[in-house]
């Protein structure tokens, strides 16, 4: 029993692994970007954990940033991406001029709120 | 106009150099226009004495000080601060003194009283072209006090027993200086005090204050306020009545009497002597007199010193340890690259000729110089010039992206149809 649940979960593993191979190029940047921007999120919050969050509003800045662009780069994925109908009347290239336009502005806060 | 001219001047001296800079340039605004330069009117002194016989003097000047046009000021009316509806003087007109550019008045012969006084002035040009280019703001009203030596006479004072006035029995008093008199009372009788206050027009005055305090030795105070009739301040002190009020304490009590205002130049506060008094025992639920402190001005000598402790700043982390972790988290960004370099990004679609590639290289500097203007803003500015500079920025990058991006979104069309 148990050695059949872990070769479906290897099965399984297999199969996102080549499902994941096949997605175009642009996505898989994208994707790689948003974990990039998740893993400085996690590692500012363990800092802050060891060393106490005193300025706290840089702390905020710098991890609300790390949350905010791939959460950004998020919606740049869905609206490029070609399969997902919704979307299919927008040109990739307005997608992303939307993505840089809100990334800016989030920058800006953030600057701001980082003292 | 004179409203802001007169805010601006009742303003003091303002904390920061600044500040002040930005009112005095305010103020010469308001001097130095074409619509209308509002004129001050403004009494060097408000307070006049009769004694001294002073001269209501009233300045109008511009509001840096510099000289005002030809023009006479009348005193419309003048108010007392108790008749308001009456007024006492109307229509006079102050006369100019050129060498010290003053209007004054002459009040003696007006034969106005002590007090408080409210006074309304007007002032109308010479030149009625002037009316024009100056700006008086109709009537103006100044507070003023005129202060006299109020005199005191027929002052006596005596001890009676209850219910039988005794005149003889009254002793006369000279109030302008201290005197010690001796009296003997018990709780049976009472005491009489009464003078006439007269200013110096002869009317009868009453002032704010006039007191009665009695000290015993014990340091007990009792003070009391005297009425005024018609005529003369008096007060009956009925020890009687007053037995439980003084705690039952006998012995020596020491007189004094108040009389102050502030339009009295000679308030006074002058010990009478002393009065013996002789009350009868307290019964078992009397008020104990209050205790009071050995020295009561203690209560207003200097506290403890209060040592202030800042709060403690928070402990910042060993410089070692932020560089560690500064490094950790540029990592991420490293893996990142490496990420996009195994995934084999390429810069193919770049556009090869010329002005295409212009656009697409502003583009990119311009996205780079919003960052670094973040990072500026950051390390140096402040918002505002932030967001100026940001605007103009953006309307740069919104032109040239679209320039870009829509001559990137046509090269994709051609190349997926052909």
């Amino acid at each position: 029993m148990a050695k059949s649940t872990s070769s479906d979960a290897q099965m399984l593993i297999r199969s996102l692994r080549t499902a994941y191979a096949a997605t175009p190029t642009n996505l898989k940047i994208i994707d790689l970007y948003v974990v990039y921007a998740i893993v400085t999120a996690v590692i500012q919050v363990v800092c802050m954990g060891i060393v106490g969050s005193f300025p706290f509003n840089s702390f905020l800045s710098g991890v609300l940033s790390c949350e905010g662009t791939p959460v950004l780069a998020v919606c740049l994925r869905i609206q490029v991406n070609k399969e997902n109908k919704e979307f299919k009347d927008l040109p990739p290239e307005r997608a992303y001029a939307d993505f840089v336009l809100c990334d800016l502005v989030l920058h800006l806060v953030i600057m701001n709120f980082l003292g | 106009m004179l409203g802001l001219a007169k805010f601006f001047l009742s303003i003091g001296i303002p904390g920061s150099t600044k500040d002040l800079f930005n009112q005095i340039e305010s103020l010469s605004c308001f001097e130095n226009n074409r619509i209308s330069i509002p004129l001050i009117l403004s009494p060097p002194s408000t307070v006049l004495s009769l004694t001294t016989r002073d001269q209501l003097k009233v300045e109008v000047t511009t509001v840096l000080g510099s000289a005002a046009p030809p023009l006479t000021v009348s005193l419309v009316q003048a108010f007392r601060s108790d008749s308001k509806d009456t007024p006492v003087l109307e229509n006079q007109e102050l006369q100019f003194d050129s060498e010290n550019t003053i209007h004054y008045l002459d009040i003696i012969p007006l034969k106005l009283d002590v007090g408080k006084y409210k006074l309304m002035f007007e002032i109308s040009f010479h030149d009625p072209e002037n009316l024009n280019t100056y700006a008086t703001g109709g009537r103006t009203s100044v507070m003023a006090f005129i202060t006299g030596s109020i005199k005191i006479d027929k002052a006596e004072i005596g001890i009676f027993d209850s219910d039988s006035g005794n005149p003889e029995a009254l002793k006369r008093l000279d109030l302008s200086r201290d005197s010690t008199l001796s009296l003997a009372a018990n709780h049976l009788q009472k005491l009489h005090l009464s003078f006439q206050l007269t200013t110096p027009l002869g009317h009868h005055f009453k002032p704010h204050q006039v007191f009665l305090k009695l000290r015993h030795e014990t340091n007990v105070e009792h003070i009391f306020v005297m009425e005024s009739s018609a005529r003369q301040f008096k007060i009956v002190l009925d020890f009687l009545s007053l037995v439980e009020k003084f705690y039952y304490v006998s012995g020596k009590y020491e007189i004094e009497l108040t009389v102050g205002d502030a339009a009295m130049e000679n308030s006074f506060l002058r010990a009478l002597g002393h009065i013996d008094l002789d009350l009868p025992e307290p019964p078992e639920k009397a008020a104990r007199p209050p205790t009071l402190p050995v020295d009561p001005y203690l209560k207003f000598g200097p506290k403890q010193e209060i040592a202030h402790i800042f709060r403690e700043p928070d402990r910042r982390p060993p410089k070692e340890l932020s560089l560690a972790f500064l490094a950790l988290t540029l990592l991420p960004f490293v893996g990142f690259l490496i990420g996009l370099m195994r995934l084999g990004v390429n810069l193919k679609s770049f556009p090869s000729s010329v002005v295409p590639a212009a656009f697409s290289i502003l583009f990119h500097a311009g996205i780079a110089a919003a960052l670094l203007l973040y990072v500026l803003f950051w390390l140096k500015l402040d918002l505002f010039t932030t967001l100026k500079v940001l605007g103009f920025l953006g309307g740069f990058l919104v032109f040239v992206g679209h320039r870009t991006l829509s001559h990137h979104a046509s090269a994709t069309a051609k190349l997926k149809s052909s």
